[in-house]
């Protein structure tokens, strides 16, 4: 038989930690194949991997269409009203069984022979089945393939293709209070993805998003342009970013929060700014009535003022998941050098309607294919894409911060790995965990 | 203002494709100060991501008041919006026009589009195409007519784009 070489790849060797140089990554991490390939296979099929939300999906025989690393799945919510990941392939010759984006059907037909599954895998219907005579595969063993390992958290659905391996709630670490405090902020306490979705793609490596969202450094230098807008208007979403200036090098936080999962934390210069709650996605007469809302929910004014003032962190969980502001929005790798981001407007449930049209607004002004913000970071993977082309000097070091980051208690009360926000501790969390991941230990 | 009948429309339609060609070349061009003057104070500029969606209650790509136009175009004639450093080079054909009687004797007009979009970084080379559907809403002003509304409808709207930097 033939055996295919498998090049060894060595990730203690890609990414480094000593105390001459610090931290550096290789950047063949961003253009080789065969790590690709191994990043499907350990990180999008072994791990848990965010999926999709049950809002998505709200009633029995709703379902969505998503790719598990590169792997065609359905998310599907059964006629049993279980929440199911299906692979979108048929057990006869592997067609794909399901063509449209999103509906609602008890069954999923395979065009191609006939064979139709329910929409809880199972093969309900296999055309001329007489003809297999004593082949006729055994019952149950022509189902649709299932997730093994499916979970959720407050309403973020994850799923596991692995059977077995690290469980749910540690999977997801600390990374559960930052959700939980985005959620908290909806006077029902639940949000929403309810409003649609838009998608931008890039050619360049997934990894650059997934390191990008807690790179505070950027945004001065690559949204300069977005940050003079949202200053001088308004109906784009004023106060996000206006005069902050020095209290933001002061008091905003980078926290590793281990396991991959990071979060640039705003809670200490939300509170320094007092009650102007500018993190909630809308305007501050806005959330103000969301504020009454909480307040009312938590019986305690105080607790709504802090789940407002944590409005503006941005929070990644790894590896494909990011919720910042007014919407959540997941990584897809494409391939070696090209990845879709979607967005999904995370709306508050029990939020008046006009809140919800203004974080639609707001998000819509910064993100998509033509927000003020998303076009430029993805013109900068690009850039930094053709950049890994030259190999004469292959290292990126990522020592800001280091020598001031410091364990701190985060306003949960946990002991976290920080440094100030324009450091560089978020992705050297991002890359310790995925060394860790990637060597399979 | 009175509503114009049909046959009134047709008399006007060579003004009014000039119009939408004239738009074209504002676009293809990046002259942001012309493509502005092209719209009325009640400019709503609108991008949906899926066909049939309530921009209220749906994510757009692009969903813009007047002011919000000129925001958007303020960041624009910057040289530091990136994804557009340098800018495109665009050629557009607008075709398949039809031109319709609108509200308060302005007109409706449906429209086709293809772009073809050439896109240089550093020593890459990038070539793309964009094409969709558009729908103005003009209004007279004295002897010009500007947009009171646009909405364009890309055909890959509710998929996964590239990064759009120059004007639609
Ligand atoms: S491939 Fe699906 S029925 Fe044959
Ligand atoms: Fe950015």
């Amino acid at each position: 038989m033939l055996t295919p070489t498998q090049p060894y790849v060595d990730y203690d060797d890609l990414i480094q930690e000593d105390p001459e140089f610090g931290f550096r990554i290789n950047h063949h991490l961003y253009k080789d194949d065969e790590i690709f390939q191994q990043e499907m296979e350990r990180i999008f099929y072994k791990g848990w991997v965010y999926i999709g939300h049950e809002t998505e999906i709200p009633n029995p025989n709703d379902y969505v269409v998503r790719v598990m690393g590169q792997r065609p799945v359905i998310l599907s919510r059964g006629q049993d009203g279980k929440v199911r990941v299906l692979e979108n392939k048929c057990r006869h010759r592997g067609n794909t069984v399901c063509q449209e984006q999103r509906g609602n059907s008890k069954f999923f037909r395979c065009a191609y022979h006939g064979w139709v599954f329910s929409n809880t895998g199972e093969l309900a219907e296999m055309t001329h089945p007489s003809n297999y005579g004593e082949r006729m595969p055994a019952e149950g063993t022509m189902n649709l393939l299932e997730a093994p390992r499916i979970d959720s958290h407050r309403g973020f659905i994850f799923a596991s293709l692995a059977a077995e391996g690290q469980p749910f709630k540690e999977y997801l670490g600390r990374a559960a209070d930052y959700i939980d405090r985005y959620c908290d902020l909806a006077p029902d306490g639940e949000i929403s993805l309810s409003a649609g979705r838009h998608g931008i793609s890039y050619r360049g490596n997934w990894k650059m998003q997934l390191e990008n969202l807690t790179d505070a450094y950027h945004a001065e230098y690559t949204h300069a342009t977005a940050l003079a807008a949202f200053a001088a208007n308004s109906s784009a979403g004023k106060g996000k970013f206006t005069d902050r200036g020095d209290l933001e090098d002061q008091l905003s936080t980078q926290r590793d929060l281990g396991g991959g999962h990071a979060v640039l934390d705003g809670f200490a210069l939300n509170r320094a700014q007092g009650d102007k709650l500018r993190f909630t996605g809308s305007t501050g007469t806005l959330s103000e009535e969301i504020v009454g809302k909480i307040a009312e929910r938590e019986g305690s004014r105080e607790k709504a003022v802090w789940l407002t003032h944590g409005g503006g962190s941005h929070i990644t969980v790894f590896p494909n998941l990011m919720i910042l502001w007014d919407a959540v929005r997941t990584i897809q790798p494409v391939s070696l050098h090209e990845a879709v981001i979607y967005y999904h407007p995370a709306q508050l449930k029990g939020a008046s309607q006009e809140i919800n049209t203004a974080r639609i607004m707001s998000h819509q002004a910064g993100f998509g294919p033509a927000g003020f913000l998303a076009p430029d970071d993805m013109e900068m993977f690009e850039r930094t894409q053709a950049g890994t082309v030259s190999d004469t000097d292959p290292w990126i070091y990522l020592n800001r911060g280091l020598s001031s980051q410091r364990i701190e208690k985060d306003d949960f009360g946990v002991d976290a790995l920080t440094s100030q926000n324009l450091g560089e501790t978020t992705q050297r969390g991002i890359w310790r965990h995925y060394k860790h991941v990637m060597s399979g230990e | 203002m009175n509503n114009i009948s049909n046959a009134e429309v047709n008399g006007l339609r060579p003004e009014i494709e000039n119009f939408l060609y004239r738009e074209a070349r504002m676009m293809d061009k990046h002259q942001f100060d012309d493509w502005e003057a092209m719209w009325s104070d009640k400019g709503v500029y609108w991008v949906p991501c899926a066909h049939d969606s309530d921009p209220m209650t749906e994510v757009s790509i692009i969903y813009a008041n007047r002011a919000g136009i000129a925001t958007r175009l303020g960041r624009m004639r910057s040289k530091a919006m990136y994804v557009q450093d340098p800018r495109s080079i665009c050629s557009r054909i607008v075709g398949n026009i039809e031109v319709y009687p609108g509200e308060d004797g302005g007109v409706t007009t449906y429209s086709t589009f293809n772009i073809t979009e050439f896109k240089r970084r550093g020593h890459l080379t990038h070539q793309t195409t964009w094409s969709g559907h558009s729908e103005h809403k003009l209004s007279r002003h004295g002897d010009q007519w500007l947009m009171d509304y646009k909405k364009v409808t890309l055909l890959n709207s509710d998929g996964e784009i590239p990064a759009l930097g120059f004007l639609v």
